[in-house]
């Protein structure tokens, strides 16, 4: 073993023609060095050094004892989940679908899904504060009877899972479809979607599910800082699975359909876990940045210590109020998180790279 | 051939349904919101919002530190992925993994420890304060933090490239008699062109909408060291909400035409590389 | 069973990959697709399974209409071309997918896939992973896992394409045997007419996206339809006939030191190619500047003592002309 890995050693380094002069390669390594610890290096130190200036005590002390802190902590782990499940699953059907099928507008779909990268994220904010804030589109109509607006994202919600059940379970052959099914199934997918969709409204007011005339907070609130989390990591789960499901092409799937696997085996048994060292890393992406979000989360939470401030925010706060150290506390913790995805990136990388070798 | 009859795999209505749906409730309607709002104003006020002078001086001030910042970034990392790419040397695999750094740290605490290392007591504002240098609550500053941010768009574009790039056509350059300088001037800058171009163009977007970080770093005085989206909140808070929409507008359609010419970029030099 | 396409049009945007293709398969075949790559024979292959959907026409398996069926419901066993292995799935698990989705018992899905272990040579390697294969075992458990769920029909798009070509020599008989014992109705795609004469019981040779000809081996060879036929399935020397074409295999000319009969042409030996049990000569025509291949077994080479430079004369024994020599 050690004569092959010095053999292979020999056969890497650059040949003669290809190689710099001793000087230029000691001063641009030095060069390359002091830029990566200047601009990095030193910051990260220098987080974890000013929030354990004053001591370990004092630095547990900052994070536990200050319950506006504590809460900011909470709120951001409250809104990340919901951020990860609607990306993960729009991330899967968007990478299945652009990397599978050939559709018309599938390029604009494409460039649709990097937006959300090249929008400011103050403007994210803005824009959800215009739908949803008091004198927003949607503004009156919350404050009056928000609640009772509830009604029809859950009637949506019904007919999105009925639309799974019936990709499901429908049966594939034509043949085995009647009526005006075989002839326009689409009308009748529609027409049943719609259908579906008003019956689930007018049941829940009917037995009056949610109150009327009770105000819904979106903005200044939770389910404000889930939508521009959402749509601020949009892209991530997207944009990791889809060069991943390019590369690995369709043929294990259509092999899988070819020897009689139905449209929901194939995938748990082949897409997914083809894909699945991609998704855990849009996953860990997607969580450094929705823990991360600052511009869009400052407009739409209002700011408000201990009711919808986020870590980022808290950090914000507590630097506006000279309380470096605790302001400090908090950013060590996402420093932390921003470390270990650092360092599941590079086990995944090595993963892959040793995955590439073995396969065709 | 990459894609398959849509009737032969399972699932085309579904994924195609959830994905445009998804982008529509999430990403189209609150865009075309924006666009809605600031439709209400005549194009009289629209101008009178979006061209004061604070704000005009605000534009200069992204748009300049985004160009310089990136400009700086695309220098220190093109020297970067060059170094990671051709030499070996102790703490190599560790350097390449913290250059994703700036990607995955909260921009808030990049802004935070940024402020805290440039002032007058800070790690660094210690010895450069006394030399004029103010890194802190100044343009620099803002400058500092968006190199920060935007070099991983740069050396992650170019290292791919230099990867890939022939090392034959180099040693053809020295078999003609080429000196090393030569055969990097001539051979091999003009075939990293269009990855330098999208590294560019990556990281110039980026620093154009950063917030999070600048307002750390920035001091935010109207006039000197405020950026545009600064300029929006403050309407904001205001409640000024169809002036604030103007200027996102404004930001919007920059960013925007920047995403199509990164596209365009991309396509291009795709086609340059064959 | 048999397989019927009738009337079948595929097209890829402005390509016509394959224009009103209708052809038999009968029962118990083995059937192979030949011709030149992007004459359509891929593409009618995965119509047959359901893997690419026809523009136009029928597809029958049996009596029945499959035309709009599924894949997973035609029970088709199909080798791709890249074997298309479940790279995160063992051997076994690879051979026993078929069942697993049919919902087969797992004591009753061991047993068969250790059948099949058995079948394909693989007995004890059924714990690994397919990168931990060679290409011909990878191929083989392609083989095996399409064949597992006992399809009516197999489909085996270019099985040894990718193999060199020992391994290749190999399994062409292999699979040869394969379908003596098991029987079931095949087709496979080749753009090689050495494999396709070897392995199949019949042929059928496509040119773009049209059949040109369907039959035996011998038929095909010994009778080819036209032009295209006769050229792709082997060297071929074209020399002026009167006022057309003429078309002549090299085995089927001689040469001779003195002037033969009619027909019989002058030519200068320019290359001699003498490995093998006939010898490959390579000569100029004297009159009309045509090269021309003849193959002449090693004794009458030994005996005529023909060497390099020597003006000779060549005729043919069997000549074949076309209407669409033109072309």
């Amino acid at each position: 073993m050690p004569a092959e890995t010095k053999k292979l050693r020999v056969e890497i380094r650059p040949r003669p023609a290809r190689e710099d002069p001793p000087w230029v390669r000691r001063l641009a390594i030095a060069a390359t060095l002091a830029i990566v610890a200047l601009l990095i290096v030193i910051p990260v130190v220098n987080v974890f050094s000013e929030a354990l200036a004053d001591g370990i005590g004092a630095y547990w002390a900052n994070l536990t004892r200050d319950d506006d802190t504590l809460h900011a902590i909470k709120l951001t782990f409250t809104v990340l989940p919901f951020a990860l499940v609607l990306n993960v699953l729009f991330g899967v059907a968007a990478a299945y679908a652009i990397s599978r099928f050939e559709f018309p507008g599938r390029a604009v779909l494409t460039a649709l899904i990097d937006l959300p990268f090249s929008v400011s994220p103050v403007v994210t904010g803005l824009m959800f504060v215009l739908i949803f804030g008091l004198q927003g589109y949607l503004g009156p109509a919350l404050r009056d009877d928000g609640h009772a607006l509830l009604a029809y994202p859950v009637a949506l919600l019904l007919v999105a899972v009925l639309a799974v059940a019936y990709a499901i379970v429908r049966p594939r052959n034509r043949r085995a479809r009647r009526g005006l099914w075989k002839l326009h199934p689409a009308l009748v997918v529609a027409g049943g979607g719609a259908a579906v969709f008003a019956l689930a409204v007018a049941a829940q007011r009917a037995l009056g599910v949610w109150p009327s005339g009770k105000s819904l907070e979106v903005i200044f609130a939770v389910p404000g800082l889930i939508l521009v989390t959402s749509f601020v990591t949009a892209p991530f789960v997207a944009r990791e699975l889809i060069p991943v499901m390019d590369a690995i092409g369709p043929e294990e799937e259509l092999a899988a359909v070819s020897l009689g696997a139905s449209g929901w085996q194939m995938f748990w048994h082949v897409t997914l876990p083809n894909v699945k060292w991609g998704l855990v890393y849009g996953v860990i992406l997607c969580t450094a940045r929705a823990m991360g979000e600052f511009g869009a989360a400052y407009v739409v939470s209002g700011h408000i210590a201990g009711q919808t401030d986020t870590m980022p925010l808290r950090i914000e706060k507590l630097f506006q109020e000279y309380n470096l150290p605790g302001s400090f506390a908090v950013a060590s913790l996402l420093t932390l998180v921003a470390l270990a995805t650092l360092v599941v990136k590079a086990r995944l990388g090595r993963e892959q790279a040793r995955r590439a070798k073995g396969t065709p | 051939m990459a894609h398959v009859n849509r009737s032969v795999l399972p699932g085309f209505a579904l994924s195609l349904g959830y994905t445009t749906f998804y982008l529509g409730l999430l990403v189209v309607v609150p865009i075309a919101a924006v666009f809605l709002k600031a439709s209400t104003l005549t194009f009289g006020d629209f101008w009178a919002t979006v061209w004061t002078e604070r704000a005009r001086a605000a534009y200069l001030l992204t748009f300049g530190a985004a160009l310089v910042a990136s400009l700086a970034a695309l220098a220190l990392g093109t020297l970067v992925a060059w170094v990671l790419v051709r030499y070996e040397f102790p703490g190599k695999r560790l350097v390449d993994a913290l250059i994703d750094l700036p990607l995955a740290l909260p921009t808030a605490v990049a802004g935070l420890v940024y402020a805290s290392l440039y002032v007058e007591k800070g790690w660094l504002g210690r010895y450069l304060v006394p030399l004029g240098i103010k890194g802190a609550y100044s343009r620099l500053g803002i400058v500092l933090v968006l190199v920060f941010v935007a070099l991983p768009f740069v050396v992650r574009t170019l290292q791919p490239v230099l990867e890939e790039l022939d090392g034959e056509t180099e040693e053809a350059a020295a078999s003609l008699g080429a000196s090393r300088f030569q055969t990097f001037r001539h051979v091999i800058l003009p075939a990293l062109y269009p990855a330098l171009l999208t590294g560019f163009a990556l990281s110039f977007a980026r620093a154009v909408g950063e917030y999070g970080s600048v307002v750390f770093i920035s001091g935010n005085m109207p006039h000197r060291t405020e950026i545009a989206p600064i300029l929006i909140v403050a309407r904001l808070e205001e409640f000024a909400y169809a002036e604030a929409t103007a200027i996102a507008v404004v930001l919007l359609v920059l960013s925007f035409a920047m995403l199509v010419a990164i596209n365009v970029l991309e396509s291009w030099s795709r086609r340059r590389a064959g | 069973m048999t397989i019927s396409v009738s009337h079948v049009v595929k097209r890829f945007g402005d390509f016509l990959a394959l224009d009103d293709v209708s052809l038999e398969v009968p029962d118990g075949a083995l059937l192979a697709l030949l011709g030149p790559s992007g004459c359509g024979k891929t593409t009618l292959l995965r119509i047959i399974a359901g893997l690419e959907v026809a523009d136009a026409g029928r597809v029958l398996h049996h009596a029945e209409d499959v035309t709009h069926d599924a894949a997973q419901d035609r029970n088709v066993g199909f080798v791709f071309q890249h074997y298309a292995l479940f790279r995160h799935m063992t051997i076994a698990d690879n051979i026993g997918y078929g069942l697993r989705v049919r919902g087969v018992g797992d004591r009753e899905r061991a047993a068969r896939v250790d059948e099949l272990l058995h079948l394909i040579r693989l007995d004890g390697h059924g714990d690994r992973y397919p990168s931990q294969l060679s290409g011909g075992q990878r191929q083989r458990v392609a083989l095996a896992r399409a064949l597992a769920a006992r399809p009516r029909v197999l489909l085996l798009d270019e099985p040894f394409g990718a193999l060199d070509a020992k391994v290749r020599q190999e399994l062409r008989r292999w699979l040869r045997r394969l379908h003596e014992e098991i029987h079931v109705t095949s087709v496979f795609v080749t753009h090689d007419q050495e494999e396709a004469f070897e392995v199949a019981d019949r042929v059928v040779v496509m040119n773009r996206g049209r059949i040109e000809q369907a039959g035996t081996p011998a038929d095909v060879f010994e009778q080819p339809a036209n032009a295209f036929v006769m050229d792709f399935l082997g060297n071929v020397n074209r020399l002026p006939g009167r006022g057309e074409t003429v078309f002549v295999r090299p085995h089927e000319m001689k040469i001779a030191r003195e002037r033969g009969g009619d027909g019989s042409l002058a030519a200068t030996i320019v290359h001699v190619n003498p490995t093998g049990p006939m010898v490959k000569v390579q000569l100029r025509a004297v009159d009309h500047d045509a090269l021309i291949d003849v193959e002449v077994p090693a004794e009458s080479f030994a005996e005529l003592a023909l060497a390099h430079g020597d003006t000779v004369h060549v005729s043919p024994r069997r000549v074949r002309v076309f209407a669409d020599a033109a072309s």
